[in-house]
């Protein structure tokens, strides 16, 4: 399983690793520091699973999402995001993300969506 | 003062709590906010020199809003939330849902909007309370913020004259509506205080990285 | 409870309920029972949402619940939030209240106390306040105009000048021009066509100036048929020349009335700081003295 988190946070990168490696310990991880970067790696990597961040520079995650599911109709994003507005969440599942997750993260938020990762 | 990797922490812990003040402000106003990607910097106020001090916050040395709070017994210091007094008769029309018509170069300000500033920075400064409450363990003492008028400059020097010695500045700017607001935290810490509060950072750090 | 505490909250002057952690009133003072109609007996012992609908927003359940799990303070104003209890009177059209939340504990009791103010008259009084002081800062600007301008012709008056160059002078480094202009002829037009038709002759002149006036230039009437302009910052020979050719210029079109083109002049008189003087009143007398020379010159030459 190869798995792509995007943040511009390099603590916030670590985090989400370190709690996802608790459910999938045997996953290779990428990562990116911007929504930019993450369509770039996005292309190289080919991952099974994003973990994106809404607020980044260069790029935010809502223009990297429309743009690797743009090119990639069958990627699976999930949103991992403090903004967490009712606004904001519709607005990228309405783009096509599988999931979102209010930060911070943990494994119990984790363990929710999993079934929907597996799925 | 801080580490890249200190304030990449405390970036992200801001963050987080500044995204909880907003999803209860769009809550209450009905509208969707934009939040900026939020600037952050720890700044030893004895170790400036006048002239920096003078031009440590350019926003600060026009007339602004303050919301102000002091917290805490043992982990202490002051926070407060700050508008540029300029915007505040637009962020009044903006909550009031009043169409924002540009008024002479004179302020003038009614209970309306100090009322408006207050709840805002209340909002603001419980989610950053809260969060840095639960981050440091214990639980902080504070009261509902209180709203002063500061003539241009004014805050600025009560700010760099005063005992506590660590300023944490947070820029935050919101938009509503496409439109810009700036908004700026800032937190002051007694030494100790801020000790306490790396300390608890680079124990986040260290157990990332075990 | 004790009975002195109860009576004391009912004698307060806003309104306070209490909650207890399961949100159901334990307290109801008597300002609400007032402006509410509701008695406490009627609503003890009740969910909050139940007897006040508008607390069963989302926001407000997080409020109760910070307060209640943080001691979070949460201050609501009537600006945002409108009201929150209906009053029952007729006559309150609009009711605004702010309220704040906060969390109180009583020997491991935990109770929410909710104070609510009714800001309507308050918000009411600051918004007429502020229309008064509006219609002061109104009358006193009209003040200045009735001070500093001419009421025929709205152009600066000699005050205003006066003042004008008294400020000039004191400042550093600043040098400027002044030129005394005077109708030539202008009694022959009242004692034609009637004071009204000078005066009309005064405006239109004036409303001339006025188009063509730039930043750091004034027109000002000084009296009668006399003006003056004042040009900042520059003195040179040259200059002076182009702003009497623009004087010149101005006059040049015939004014009409009483549907006959009459034709004017002027005799024009100039001083610059500080090479002719160095108060505004030797200036302004050195002006008017070149202006007399002109002038008598003039009717020489017809």
């Amino acid at each position: 399983m190869k798995i792509l988190v995007a943040d511009d946070s390099m603590f916030s990168q670590k985090t989400t690793i370190k709690t996802l490696k608790s459910i999938y310990p045997g996953a290779v991880y990428e990562t990116a520091n911007d929504g930019f970067e993450c369509i770039q790696v996005y292309a190289a990597f080919l991952p099974d699973l994003v973990f994106m961040d809404l607020l980044m520079p260069k790029m935010s995650g809502q223009e990297a999402i429309r743009q690797i599911l743009e090119r990639y109709p069958t990627a699976k994003i999930i949103v991992l995001s403090a903004d967490i507005q009712l606004a904001v969440r519709a607005e990228v599942l309405s783009a096509g993300a599988l999931a979102f997750i209010n930060k911070p993260i943990n494994a119990i938020k984790l363990k929710e969506i999993e079934l929907l990762i597996e799925g | 003062m801080l580490t890249p990797t200190q304030e990449d922490i405390l970036k992200e812990l801001y963050n987080v709590f500044v995204g909880e003040a907003a999803n209860l402000l769009s809550e209450i106003l009905q509208k969707r906010i934009f939040l900026s990607v939020p600037e952050i910097k720890l700044l030893s106020l004895h170790e400036l020199k006048s002239s920096e001090k003078e031009n440590l916050i350019p926003v600060l040395n026009g007339t602004v809003l303050s919301t102000s709070l002091k917290f805490g017994n043992v982990f202490s210091g002051r926070a407060d939330f700050i508008f540029p007094a300029e915007q505040i008769k637009y962020v009044t029309a903006l909550c009031l849902g009043e169409e924002y018509i540009v008024e002479d170069t004179e302020f003038s300000f009614n209970d309306e909007d100090f009322d408006i500033v207050k709840e805002i920075g209340n909002i603001i400064l419980n989610s950053i309370m809260g969060g840095m409450g639960s981050l440091m363990e214990m639980k902080l003492e504070y009261d509902v913020p209180q709203v002063i008028l500061h003539n241009a400059g004014e805050f600025c020097k009560a700010l760099v004259s005063s005992e506590e010695s660590n300023l944490l500045l947070l820029y935050v700017s919101f938009g509503v509506d496409n439109s810009k607001v700036l908004g700026l935290i800032l937190i002051k810490f007694s030494l100790e205080s801020v000790e306490f509060l790396i300390q608890k950072v680079n124990e986040i750090s260290r157990d990332l990285n075990e | 409870m004790n009975d002195l505490y109860v009576a004391i909250i009912n004698q307060l002057d806003n309104g306070i309920i209490l909650l207890d952690e399961q949100m159901n009133i334990q307290l109801w003072n008597k300002w609400l029972a007032k402006y509410t109609g509701k008695s406490e007996e009627e609503v003890k012992g009740l969910p909050i949402t139940m007897v006040v609908p508008r607390f069963n927003k989302k926001v407000y359940a997080y409020m109760f619940e910070k307060a209640l799990s943080d001691g979070q303070k949460s201050f609501c104003s009537a600006a945002m939030h409108r009201y929150f209890v209906d009053s029952h009177c007729a006559d309150m059209k609009q009711p605004h209240q702010n309220i704040l939340i906060q969390h109180l504990q009583v020997a491991h009791q935990s109770y929410l106390m909710i104070e609510l103010y009714d800001v309507a008259n308050h918000y009411k009084r600051i918004q007429n306040l502020n229309k008064s002081l509006q219609s002061s800062i109104d009358f006193s600007k009209s003040l200045e105009q009735f001070v500093y301008y001419d009421s025929l012709t709205g152009l600066p008056n000699r005050k205003f000048v006066l003042d004008r160059l008294e400020h000039l002078i004191k400042e550093e480094d600043k040098v400027f021009s002044l030129f005394f202009i005077d109708l030539n002829g202008f009694k022959a037009v009242n004692d034609q066509y009637g004071h009204l038709q000078g005066d009309l002759l005064l405006q239109m002149f004036a409303e001339r100036c006025k188009q063509v006036v730039q930043k750091q230039e004034v027109v000002a009437r000084l009296s009668g048929d006399e003006f003056l302009l004042l040009v900042e910052n520059r003195t040179s020979i040259e200059a002076v020349e182009q702003y009497v050719a623009k004087i010149n210029k101005l006059l040049q079109e015939p004014f009409i009335i009483e549907e006959q083109q009459i034709t004017i002049s002027a005799s024009i008189g100039y001083a610059c700081f500080p090479q002719d003087g160095v108060t505004a009143k030797q200036l302004l007398n050195v002006a008017d003295d070149q202006m007399y020379v002109q002038k008598r010159a003039k009717k020489k030459g017809f």
